[in-house]
C-alpha cells in the first residue's frame, strides 16, 4: 500500500519535517516512508542539510563519561578552583590615566610631587602604569618612576605582586639590568611606584623602528649583553617572563644595554584585566609554553630574547599574524623561517643559535642565558678587533682557484709584508709600557698568506718542511717553508676547518670542520680515507699517538672517539657547554677538554670515563696543551691567564696573566722549558714554562691570534689568526 | 545551561571567557569542552584517570592563559588553539611513559624525529570528539520540546542504531513515523548545534 503512493515531493517532505503539511497528506507521506527508502534517505538529508550529524550522534550515549570515571570529580575540582574572584570587573573602557595622584609641586619648574620626588615630566605609558621622570631631591640625582596604574593598584593582589617582584628586581646590581633603587607608596591613597635608575637614550623597539635589520656587530653586541642582565637576574631566581625590544634600553652615549621590567608582566597577567591595550599585549616574543598558559622559567626568557635576536636579523619577529591568536598558534606549532632566507648575511652560527633559543621544547634550547652569554661573548670577541676592511674576505677568484686541487699558488708574500711593516709600527708604538728587553725585535723569518680568512690551526709536519693551515674558508693549505709558496690545497670542509693535526709520523692528516665532519687525509691521495660525523660543529681535535684513534669535541659538547676502522663512534661522552680544545697526553692515556664551561676534564682516553675535573679560570677555556712528557697541562682562555697543571693529580702548579686580552694559542716547546702563548692582543709570547717568566714578545699580527705550533726541534714558531697570515719566527 | 538563551543578547563564551571572574562563562566552557578534552585523551589512548587529569591540566592551562590574549573573534580558531594545548600535553604525556631503547648511533637521531609531533596528528578525531560535544549539549536542550514518543523513536534508532520497524514497535508508533520523528529531531539539533557554535565563536 505504501509503496502505492506517489513519493512526496521535496518541499513537502521539509513541510513533514517542521509540522506544516496539511493533516491527510500528511499521514499519507508518514505511511509512504515506511516502505520507501529512496524517501527515508532523502527526508534525512534535508533534515541534516547534508552534514554529517547522523554519523555524530549515533552512539553518542557512550560520549560521556560514566558517572563512575574519574572526569566529574576532575570536573568539580576545575569548577570550584577557576576563577578566584566572584565580582566581574568593569568592561567600561579603562579610564586614561591621570596625574591626580601628584601632590603641588616644590617649584613651579616641576609638574607635581610625590615623596621626596619633584617630578619634570611623563616619560611614557605603558601596560603597567605611567611612567615619570624625576629628581630625587633627597639624594639630588634624576630618577625615572613607574607608578602602578591605579585600575590595577585597586586589586589588592596585584598591588602586592607588584612590590614583590619589584623588590626581587631591586636585588639585582648589573650594568645589563636597569637599577630599581626603592619601592615606595604615595602618601595620600597607598599608590605604589617604583624609583628607578634614569636611562638615556632609546629602546631597542625604538631602535628597531629606526633601523632594521641591525647590523650584525650591533646584533652580538645587544644580545650578548640581554644574556649577560638576564643571566644575573636568573642567578637571583627572577624570571622576567616579557623580554622583548620594548624591555631592552639602549643606553647612550655609552652603548649600554639594560633590561628593565622584570616579573612585572605577571602582575597583568594575575589580574586578569583583559580590556584592550591592557593586558601583556603583545605575544609576538612568548614562548610556546607560556603560549599555551604554562608557567614560565628561565628558559621562556631565553625563547623570548631568541625571538628578539631574530627581528634584529630577519627585520621582522619570527611570528608574526594577523591576530594575537593565530600567533599563539604560529608559536605553538609553526616553525619560523630560516634567518638565511630572510637575510641572507646571517652568519651560520648566529642562525643555529637563534634556531636553538626557538626550539619549541625548553629542553631542546640552550639551557641557561649564562651560556647564551658565553657563546656570544666568543663570538664578539672574534670580531670586535675586526671591521670590515681589515679581515681578508674570500675573494670569488681565490674561491674558483681553490677548486682546482693542488695547485700552486704564487701567495702575496711581499705585499702583506708591507701591511706588516706599517701595522707592526703602530703596534710597537701602543704597546710601549711593555719592558724593552721582552720585545724581540724579530721580524718574522716567513709570512705565508693567502689572504682566505682567518686561520684557525697551524701545524708543522715533522720534517718542518711543511705548514699546514686550517683556514676559515674550508680549506686546508699545504705551505713548502723553503719556498713559502702553497703545495697544495685541501678542500676539507663546508664552512670554517677549526682544526687539522698531523699524524706523529706525517703521512696522515686530520681535519674537523663546521659541518661537523672529522675527515682522515692521506697526503698522496686527493679524497679523504675516512669521513666521521659528529652532530655539530667540531671545535677541538686530537689523534691519538698509535695513529689509530680520533677525538673530537663539538660545540654543544659532545665528544666522541672513532678507530680509524669503523665509521661509528667507538665512545661517545657529554659535557656542559661547547668543548673548543681536544688534546691527548703522549702516551695516549688521558684525554683533556676545555670549552665554554670554564673547567678542564681529563678523560681515560681508552674508556672516555672522567678522571679528574680542574677548575680555576674565570672565563672559556679556547686551547689546551700537554707538554711532551705529559706531566704537565697548559691551559688559557678568556681570563688572559696562563695555567699550568700537574696532569696526574690535578693540582695547580703555576698561573700567570699572559696577555691583555683573550689568549686563543698555548704550545710548549719541545724540550718543555718554553711555552708560547699567542692572544687577543696580536702578540706572540714566549715563557719559561716552569716559573711563567717572559722570554719574548713577538709582534707582527695586525689581529688576534687564534693558534700557535712549535716545529719538532723547536727552532721555529708559527703563529696563525685573524688576519689570515700564519708568521714563523725563529726561537733563539 | 543557566545562562539566558537569546542569541541577541548572549555575549559570546569567549569574551565572556576573557574577563576571567565570570564565573558562569567558565562553567559553560568546562561543560563543552570537558568532554572533548577528555575524549579525545582517551580516543588517543589514555586511561580513564589519565584523561580525567588531563583534562583538568588543559582546563587550568586555558585559565592561565585567557586573561592575557586578545582574541579575534573573527578567526574561530579558539579551538584549533585548544587543540593544539591537548594534543601537546597528550604527546608529553605519552613521551614521558615511553621507554625508549637508548643505544649509540643514530639513536639521538631517532629520539629527535620520534620528538617532533605530526602537526595533523588527529585534528580529525577532534573535530569528530567536538561535534559530538555539540550535538550531545543540544540533545540535552531540545530534548524537552519533543513529545516522548518522538524522542524515544529517534534516540532508538539515531543514536543506538536500532532498526525502524524495532524502534516503531517499542515505541507503539508506525515505522514510517519513527522515521519522521527521527529526521525531525535531527532537524532540531542541527539547527541548535548552529546556534550554539555561533554563540561560542561569534
Amino acid at each position: 500500500m505504501n509503496s502505492d503512493t506517489p513519493c512526496p515531493r521535496a518541499d513537502e517532505l521539509s513541510q513533514l519535517l517542521d509540522g506544516s503539511l496539511a493533516g491527510e497528506r500528511q499521514r499519507e507521506c508518514i505511511d509512504h516512508m515506511e516502505g520507501c527508502e529512496c524517501c527515508q534517505t532523502k527526508l534525512e538529508e534535508i533534515a541534516t542539510g547534508g552534514t554529517n550529524l547522523s554519523r555524530v550522534v549515533k552512539h553518542l550515549h557512550q560520549a560521556v563519561p560514566v558517572a563512575t570515571s574519574a572526569y566529574w570529580p576532575a570536573l568539580s575540582a576545575l569548577v570550584d578552583e577557576a576563577p578566584q574572584s566572584t565580582t566581574p570587573r568593569p568592561t567600561a573602557p579603562r579610564r586614561e590615566l591621570t596625574l591626580d595622584f601628584l601632590g603641588p609641586p616644590s617649584d613651579a619648574a616641576y609638574i607635581g610631587r610625590v615623596g621626596q620626588f619633584d617630578v619634570m615630566r611623563v616619560l611614557g605609558r605603558g601596560g603597567m602604569g605611567v611612567v615619570l621622570e624625576a629628581f630625587d631631591t633627597r639624594l639630588q640625582r634624576h630618577v625615572a618612576i613607574k607608578v602602578l596604574d591605579p585600575d590595577l593598584a585597586a586589586d589588592e593582589i596585584a598591588r602586592q605582586r607588584f612590590c614583590r617582584e619589584a623588590r626581587a628586581a631591586a636585588s639585582i646590581t648589573h650594568e645589563n639590568v636597569v637599577a630599581v633603587h626603592n619601592v615606595e607608596k604615595s602618601g595620600d591613597d597607598g599608590l605604589p611606584y617604583l624609583v628607578m635608575q634614569l636611562i638615556a637614550g632609546e629602546s631597542l623597539e625604538q631602535r628597531l623602528e629606526r633601523e632594521s635589520p641591525l647590523p650584525l656587530r650591533e646584533i652580538v653586541r645587544i644580545g650578548m649583553q640581554a644574556a649577560h642582565g638576564l643571566e644575573a637576574a636568573h642567578a637571583q631566581g627572577l624570571i622576567h617572563r616579557d623580554i622583548k625590544p620594548g624591555n631592552i634600553l639602549l643606553e647612550s652615549p655609552h652603548d649600554r644595554v639594560k633590561l628593565t621590567d622584570f616579573g612585572l608582566a605577571r602582575v597583568a597577567d594575575d589580574v586578569k584585566l583583559t580590556q584592550s591595550g591592557f593586558v601583556s599585549g603583545t605575544p609576538l616574543y612568548m614562548a610556546p609554553e607560556q603560549a599555551m598558559g604554562e608557567e614560565a622559567d628561565h628558559r621562556s626568557d631565553l625563547f623570548s630574547l631568541g625571538a628578539v635576536l631574530y627581528e634584529m636579523c630577519a627585520g621582522r619577529p619570527p611570528f608574526t599574524g594577523t591576530s594575537a591568536l593565530a600567533i599563539l598558534r604560529q608559536i605553538a606549532d609553526e616553525r619560523h623561517r630560516p634567518l638565511r632566507e630572510l637575510n641572507a648575511k646571517t652568519p651560520d652560527w648566529l642562525s643555529h643559535t637563534v634556531d636553538r633559543l626557538l626550539a619549541k621544547k625548553p629542553a631542546d634550547r640552550i639551557p641557561s642565558a649564562a651560556q647564551l652569554a658565553e657563546l656570544l661573548d666568543y663570538e664578539w670577541a672574534l670580531m670586535k678587533t675586526s671591521t670590515s676592511e681589515d679581515v681578508p674576505t674570500v675573494c670569488q677568484e681565490a674561491q674558483k682557484k681553490r677548486t682546482i686541487r693542488n695547485r700552486s699558488i704564487a701567495a702575496a708574500v711581499g705585499a702583506t709584508f708591507l701591511a706588516v711593516g706599517l701595522l707592526g709600527g703602530k703596534f710597537l708604538s701602543k704597546n710601549s709600557g711593555l719592558p724593552a728587553s721582552a720585545v724581540s725585535s724579530a721580524e718574522p723569518a716567513n709570512v705565508l698568506s693567502a689572504n682566505a680568512g682567518t686561520v684557525w690551526a697551524v701545524e708543522f709536519d715533522p720534517t718542518s718542511q711543511t705548514v699546514a693551515m686550517a683556514v676559515e674558508d674550508g680549506a686546508v693549505r699545504l705551505w713548502d717553508l723553503p719556498t713559502a709558496s702553497v703545495k697544495s690545497t685541501i678542500d676539507a670542509h663546508r664552512g670554517v676547518v677549526w682544526a687539522s693535526q698531523f699524524s706523529r709520523g706525517g703521512e696522515l692528516l686530520a681535519t674537523a670542520g663546521d659541518d661537523g665532519l672529522v675527515k682522515l687525509w692521506e697526503l698522496s691521495q686527493p679524497e679523504p680515507i675516512r669521513i666521521f660525523e659528529h652532530p655539530n660543529a667540531v671545535r677541538g681535535l686530537a689523534m691519538a699517538h698509535d695513529e689509530r684513534t680520533l677525538f673530537a669535541g663539538g660545540r654543544e659538547g659532545g665528544l666522541r672517539a672513532w678507530s680509524f676502522d669503523a665509521d661509528q663512534p667507538r665512545l661517545e661522552a657529554q659535557q656542559p657547554g661547547a668543548i673548543y680544545s681536544v688534546v691527548i697526553s703522549p702516551d695516549d692515556g688521558t684525554l683533556a677538554t676545555a670549552g665554554s664551561e670554564k673547567v678542564i676534564r681529563l678523560w681515560n682516553a681508552k674508556t672516555l670515563t672522567q678522571k679528574l675535573r680542574l677548575e680555576g679560570h674565570t672565563g672559556p677555556i679556547y686551547c689546551l696543551a700537554f707538554n711532551h712528557d705529559g706531566r704537565r697541562l697548559a691551559s688559557v682562555g678568556w681570563d688572559k691567564t696562563v695555567r699550568i697543571w700537574d696532569a696526574a693529580s690535578g693540582q695547580i702548579v703555576n698561573s700567570w696573566v699572559g696577555h691583555e686580552g683573550d689568549i686563543w694559542g698555548a704550545a710548549f716547546s719541545p724540550d718543555d722549558t718554553k711555552l708560547a702563548t699567542g692572544g687577543q692582543d696580536g702578540a706572540v709570547k714566549l715563557w719559561n714554562a716552569d716559573t711563567g717568566e717572559l722570554l719574548a714578545t713577538y709582534l707582527g699580527h695586525k689581529l688576534a691570534i687564534h693558534t700557535i705550533a712549535f716545529n719538532r726541534d723547536g727552532t721555529l714558531l708559527a703563529s696563525g689568526g685573524r688576519d689570515g697570515a700564519v708568521r714563523v719566527w725563529k726561537i733563539e | 545551561m543557566s545562562v539566558d538563551d537569546s542569541p541577541q543578547t548572549r555575549v559570546s563564551l569567549l569574551v565572556r571567557l576573557r574577563d576571567g571572574s565570570n564565573q558562569v562563562a567558565w562553567r559553560e566552557f568546562m561543560q563543552i569542552y570537558g568532554p572533548v578534552v577528555y575524549g579525545f585523551a582517551r580516543s588517543r589512548g589514555l586511561q580513564d584517570a589519565d584523561a580525567a587529569d588531563l583534562m583538568q591540566d588543559v582546563m587550568r592551562s586555558v585559565i592561565g592563559a585567557m586573561g592575557r590574549f586578545d582574541y579575534d573573534r573573527n578567526q574561530g580558531t579558539f579551538r584549533g588553539w585548544l587543540f593544539t594545548v591537548t594534543r601537546n600535553k597528550i604527546f608529553n604525556f605519552l613521551s614521558a611513559r615511553r621507554i625508549r631503547p637508548q643505544g649509540s648511533g643514530d639513536s639521538a637521531t631517532n629520539r629527535m624525529l620520534q620528538a617532533e609531533p605530526d602537526p595533523n596528528d588527529g585534528s580529525d578525531d577532534w573535530e569528530v570528539e567536538y561535534q559530538r560535544r555539540l550535538a550531545g549539549l543540544a540533545m540535552e536542550r531540545v530534548k524537552s520540546e519533543f513529545q516522548e514518543k518522538t524522542w524515544r523513536a529517534f534516540w532508538l534508532t539515531a543514536v543506538e542504531g536500532a532498526a525502524a520497524a524495532d524502534a516503531a514497535r517499542q515505541v507503539g508508533i508506525s515505522s514510517g513515523a519513527v522515521y519522521v520523528a527521527k529526521s525531525r529531531v535531527l532537524a532540531r539539533l542541527k539547527e541548535e548545534v548552529e546556534t550554539i557554535m555561533q554563540q561560542e565563536e561569534s
